[in-house]
């Protein structure tokens, strides 16, 4: 197996140096920049920008400055924001625990929900409760999530809730971790879960549906049944197993979503994660920023599906690393 | 003529299929006719009806400004509907291009444009949206064209696994051996073949397209005031929730609507057109 991992270790290498010109070309290709658009505060002076380009090497031929980049990228160092007046890394550590956090749970909570709606309306295709499941799914598709978080938040404020958004009450912030703060964070944390989790769950769910059909019409679960195989082994051995594995062969692609499914829910809930980071960067031309944050939703990507591949490989014994 | 009839009445015969197909008729209706059937101009200002509930003349209320809500919804659908139909034509052309390009000529060229494509891929829709919006300036065709570039990967995609299919089958290569040009292979034996996989993925893609239309927008990178969008307006009405949550609410609820009703079309055009579904 560690052949194989390897193996898409090298493979993955020319794909992400491809991804890191195409990510350095589209940002140089952006008219104007952070830089130029100091220019427009009377405060600063050309001079000023001048030695700013001269210090990170931007009045360097394009190819000098990418090899930088790319040089200081392989070392951990990612450059220099702008925007903040701080080292990209050091802004981006600050905000990946919460944002892997939340995105961990959500992931979690997605499938633990998804996965049994499914095979339960999969399994009762015409009962009233899987009716209603299916349509409450097509809901959960076409609401954008800002309009939940917004129905949330009215709702938590009709009944009378006065700390909506953000993660904690105004009173734990800076508050050293404590049992009363954990609970408050429990208090706060099912809205954001909804609000990112309610179109994952609805798609999985739709998903694991139909596998789920596929797999019941097969000739095995025929014979399975008529060799007089208890219904409970039939369903969960036969059935479950095989229409499984296509989820899991895609939820590699659902990594890169940690970065970028928080960034409209983060701004409408106030939420300490990436997402936000990344749209002022994305806004304000903060190129080192904005460069960092693409590359590793590009490695995530690359790692999210060898893990699926890795699981799939486990999940699945017909499946061997070729 | 008899071929459309029954396939629309297959549709019909499924309350899905029923409530997708009335959504998407209400909804495309409704943007195409809002300047005939809109009530009120929806930049009209009226400063001594602000913020009102439904009324016998505000139907659906008023907004901050006194605007009808009823009128900038039926606008703002139109908005909507403009952008997303665009940036799936976009798409479907581009995408739909050089995924049976890719799959007629194959080789080096097929290698090209489909790691391209994957390398489009890698990025989160919306990730990606946001970029090249960032790069071009926020307004309604860049949006379009922004929506229209991240979904023309998936249409190449979707389109070059069938593509591959026929080109390996026997009508197709007889229509070569009898000499038919390149053109003309593609236009008369593959395209046909590949109208109902495109039909369902353009329906499914207006659904989602109306959402990312719908974030940009809220986010302040789609459509700009005051042209009505119900993105902004669902952003703009969220300053006054607690009192009058009528802008937000209905706003959301048209964006609602209008993706369910393209889901659903979509979903049972799939399970109509795919034989291998047929009488499940």
């Amino acid at each position: 197996m560690w052949i194989f991992v390897f193996r898409r270790f090298l493979v993955a290498v020319p794909t992400l140096l491809l991804i890191s010109v195409l990510v350095f070309a589209v940002i140089q290709l952006q008219p104007g920049g952070f830089l130029e658009n100091m220019l427009e505060d009377p405060r600063v002076s050309r001079e000023t920008v001048e030695r700013i380009r001269r210090q990170y090497l931007l009045d360097q031929p394009v190819w000098v400055q990418y090899l930088n980049w790319l040089s200081g990228v392989v070392r951990g160092d990612f450059g220099y924001s702008f925007l903040n007046n701080r080292p990209v890394s050091e802004l981006i550590w600050e905000r990946l625990g919460w944002t892997v956090f939340l995105a961990v749970l959500t992931i979690f909570a997605t499938w633990v929900i998804a996965i049994p709606l499914g095979i339960y309306t999969a399994l009762r295709r015409h009962g009233l409760g899987a009716t209603l499941a299916n349509f409450i799914g097509y809901f959960g598709l076409a609401t954008p999530d800002f309009l939940v978080a917004l129905l949330l938040i009215f709702a938590v404020l009709s009944a009378g809730g006065t700390s909506v958004g953000g993660l904690f009450s105004p009173q734990y912030i800076d508050a050293p971790w404590s049992w009363a703060k954990f609970v408050d964070m429990l208090g706060h944390l099912w809205i954001p879960l909804i609000v990112i989790g309610l179109d994952g769950t609805a798609s999985i769910m739709r998903q694991m549906r139909a596998n789920m059909l596929d797999v019941l019409s097969q000739d095995y679960v025929r014979t399975a049944r008529s060799k007089g195989l208890a219904e409970r082994v039939v369903l969960w051995k036969h059935a479950v197993r095989n229409a499984i594995n296509p989820l899991i062969s895609i939820a590699g692609l659902s990594l890169p979503n940690l970065i970028s499914s928080t960034i409209i829910a983060s701004i409408v809930l106030n939420l300490p994660t990436i997402g936000p980071f990344l749209y002022d960067s994305l806004l304000n031309k903060d190129q080192y920023v904005v460069m960092a944050l693409l590359m590793m939703s590009a490695v995530l990507l690359m790692v999210g599906n060898l893990l699926a591949d890795v699981a799939l490989a486990w999940a699945d014994p017909r499946i061997r690393y070729e | 003529m008899s071929g459309t009839w029954s396939f629309t009445r297959g549709l019909l015969r499924n309350p899905l299929g029923a409530l997708g197909l009335g959504l998407t008729l209400l909804i495309v209706l409704g943007g195409l006719l809002a300047p005939l059937i809109a009530p009120y101009d929806p930049l009209r200002q009226d400063i001594l009806a602000r913020l009102a509930g439904p009324s016998a003349q505000h139907w659906l209320g008023t907004d901050q400004f006194g605007r009808d809500v009823l009128s900038r919804i039926l606008h703002g659908i139109r908005a909507s509907l403009f952008v997303a139909g665009l940036s799936v034509i976009l798409a479907l052309l581009v995408g739909g291009f050089l995924g049976v390009s890719a799959a007629y000529y194959g080789g080096l060229y097929d290698r090209l444009v489909m790691r391209v494509m994957d390398v489009f891929l890698a990025f989160p829709i919306i990730l990606l949206a946001i970029g090249i919006i960032a790069m071009l300036g926020p307004n309604q065709a860049n949006t379009a064209l922004a929506i229209g570039i991240v979904y023309t990967p998936i249409f190449a995609r979707l389109v070059r696994g069938p593509a591959l299919v026929l080109r390996e089958s026997e009508y197709v290569q007889a229509a070569q051996a009898l000499g038919a040009s390149t053109a003309r292979v593609i236009a008369r034996h593959l395209l046909p073949n590949l109208a109902s996989v495109i039909l369902v993925q353009s329906t499914l893609s207006l659904s989602t397209a109306i959402l990312v239309e719908a974030s940009l927008s809220f986010l302040g990178l789609g459509t700009q005031p005051p042209t009505p969008s119900l993105g902004l307006m669902l952003s703009e009405g969220r300053a006054y929730l607690t009192i009058s949550p009528w802008t937000s609410v209905f706003s959301g609820l048209a964006i609602l609507l209008a993706s369910l009703g393209f889901n659903l079309l979509g979903d049972v055009l799939r399970d109509t057109l795919d034989p291998r579904l047929k009488g499940r």
